[in-house]
């Protein structure tokens, strides 16, 4: 039983800056929690103040129902991995992995059982009398994670353990350690910077801003039910596509052109009527039509199975780029003249980033 | 980078060489004088082919004075190492997690003691010596060689430990180590390169340093570059014994230069290159 919790959590360094302010995060007991957002929004310090590697300024962390804040890290009964891997170069993959174990005063015999168990679940076995600099960039991750499993803790902290990988290896990889996680049923918390990390690994995902935290839900709700545009935009490959839109006359307009939305939506519009809003379409629930907004193709990016179709299109004056995803038998070529069709998966911001909703 | 050009390659090498000569000729002619017979170390034109004696080196081993300044180097070159190092290290420990300007500005004052003249310490040491009643002994000098060597080990291992990456004594935390132990287990293993290098530098400061050796010891503590000053007798100079004396301190010095020249290197020009 291992539920981090984070009440009320601020972390402000002593130069007066703000990273991380007002946190409320559960972590569950078991669950892969990934934490996310673009560099500087406080994720890593998140996981620095779990750890204890730094303090906490205000708020309280619990960790398995205590009371964390002031503990040392090793009390804290968990393991961190590094982006870095911080493996240890003048000793072996076996002593690397066994540190932890030599600190706890474990006896000899039970240090090498552990480490060979550990070697066999990360298939490391010929590599423990190496040294971190004699393995590949994948070997040394999987001894910093080697490092991590053979406490038992009841937590893992991983620091973009694979931001040090080739894209292949990563995606390999990726997998294998969603698998582990589950094996040994360990409490997770991940950062990256990846949202298709993020997307693909966690049971839930956290995206963070500016230290604030955003939105903490499962992968499928972040994508189909963002909270605001910047969690819509920074969630999703190609990104959500924004277009201006106002509320006229008990109408969804968006360049000129009227948009459907459902009664429940245009029930919420009717309050932000005359203000400017902001419409959020992905790019696989844009269609190329006969009717809808005109646009000419500037580019097209053919990807097997899908095709990404860029076109540019006049907002009242200004050219504004759209991002499609369409079938990859589609014909369309860069200079064609197309109509492009807005229905499905429309979300609606007010003024402030905040998603309208549609009662969907 | 440009390749250099084959002249410039060809004056590099030729300095190179003729400053090779000009630094071991003097060591040469003192290697040579310390073979001849008073005789041919007198001879005009000096004699580059002469028939070799030893005669000079069983003098100076024969003499139980100059048996004693061996003892006596070894004993404060030994000592104000491992003196040195057991303040440098700490302190350098600590330096490491020094940030900004109270880091710069204690290692300027480092620095600082390290480069006023010997001279000046030297008055103030001799009088509160006299007090004390530290003329004369070993650990009276030892403890003036640690004015000159902990800064200089201390220098030395700043940048070492420096380049060692913050995760490594972060992830030693959460694995349970204490400060102690990461100390210990993981730093000084990866700085000992450092370590041996600045050790040997110390070293060979103590075992030629003269000026303090000369005016803070009498007649016990006579360490050997006092001895071989003492050869200049009243009876005349004894140049065999004046040269095959100093063979014998050039000699420890280079052996371990060879040695660890590996590390000498890796520690001299620690602060360009990341561990």
């Amino acid at each position: 039983m291992a539920e981090i919790v984070l009440s009320n959590v601020g972390k402000v360094y002593p130069n007066g800056q703000s990273a991380v302010t007002d946190l409320n995060l559960t972590i569950r007991d078991k669950e892969f929690l990934v934490l996310v957002g673009p560099s500087g929004c406080g994720k890593s310090t998140i996981l620095r103040m779990i750890a204890g590697l730094e303090d906490i300024s205000s708020g309280t962390l619990t960790i398995g129902g205590r009371v964390a804040n002031d503990l040392e890290p090793k009390d804290r009964d968990l393991a961190m991995v590094f982006q870095s891997y911080a493996l240890y170069p003048h000793m072996t993959v076996a002593e690397n992995i066994g540190f932890p174990l030599r600190l706890a005063k474990v006896d000899k015999g039970e240090i090498d059982r552990a480490v060979r168990e550990a070697a066999r679940i990360l298939e490391l076995g010929p590599y423990l009398d190496r040294r971190p600099a004699q393995l590949s960039g994948g070997q040394r991750q999987r001894v910093a994670m080697g490092r991590a499993i053979v406490r038992k803790t009841s937590v893992y902290l991983l620091d973009e353990p694979l931001s040090n990988l080739d894209a292949k290896l990563r995606d390999q990889t990726r997998s294998e350690m969603v698998d582990l996680q589950m094996r040994l049923g360990v409490t997770t918390v991940y950062v990256t910077h990846d949202q298709v990390e993020a997307m693909t690994m966690g049971h839930r995902v956290a995206v963070m801003k500016d230290g604030f935290l955003q939105q903490v839900a499962e992968p499928k709700v972040l994508y189909n039910k963002p909270v605001n545009a910047f969690v819509a935009a920074f969630i999703g490959t190609p990104a959500m596509n924004f277009l201006d839109a106002e509320f006229v006359d008990d109408q969804l307009v968006v360049a000129g052109k009227p948009v459907t939305v459902t009664d429940q939506a245009r029930a919420n519009l009717r309050t932000h009527t005359g203000t400017s809003l902001t419409l959020g379409v992905r790019p696989e629930h844009l269609a190329l039509s006969d009717s809808g907004i005109g646009a000419e193709v500037s580019g097209v990016e053919w990807l097997g199975s899908d095709a990404i179709v860029r076109v540019r299109y006049s907002d009242r004056g200004a050219q504004k780029t759209l991002v499609l995803r369409c079938d990859g038998e589609t014909g369309v070529k860069r200079g064609d003249i197309v109509h492009v069709h807005l229905g499905r998966g429309i979300h609606v911001f007010d003024e402030a980033g905040r998603r309208i909703e549609d009662g969907t | 980078m440009k390749t250099r050009s084959t002249k410039v390659t060809l004056g590099l090498y030729t300095f190179g060489i003729v400053w090779g000569f000009v630094i071991v000729a003097p060591v040469f002619w003192l290697a040579l004088l310390s073979l001849k017979t008073p005789l041919d170390a007198f001879a005009v034109p000096p004699k580059l082919f002469f028939e070799p004696t030893l005669d000079a080196y069983f003098a100076v081993f024969g003499d139980s004075k100059f048996l004693a300044a061996i003892a006596n180097s070894f004993i404060i070159s030994v000592g104000s190492v491992v003196l040195s190092l057991l303040i440098a290290i700490p302190a350098a420990y600590g330096l490491r997690n020094m940030r900004g300007p109270l880091r710069y500005n204690s290692m300027l004052a480092i620095l600082l003691i390290r480069m006023v003249p010997g001279m000046v310490y030297l008055l103030p040491f001799f009088v509160l010596y006299k007090y004390l009643n530290l003329l004369d002994t070993h650990i009276g000098l030892i403890i003036v060689h640690l004015i000159f060597n902990v800064p200089l080990i201390i220098w030395m291992l700043a940048p070492i430990w420096a380049s060692i990456p913050k995760d490594l004594s972060e992830a030693s935390r959460i694995d349970g180590a204490t400060p102690l132990q990461i100390l210990l287990l993981v730093d000084l293993p990866l700085v000992k390169g450092g370590i041996l290098a600045s050790s040997i530098l110390a070293f060979i400061f103590s075992w030629n340093e003269f000026l303090f050796a000369l005016i803070l010891t009498r007649r016990t503590v006579v360490t050997l570059p006092v001895a071989i000053v003492n050869f200049l007798a009243y009876e005349g100079t004894e140049w065999g014994k004046i040269s095959a004396a100093s063979m014998f301190i050039i000699v420890p010095a280079m052996v371990f230069g060879f040695l660890v020249r590996r590390y000498m290197i890796a520690g001299l020009s620690s602060g360009a290159i990341k561990g």
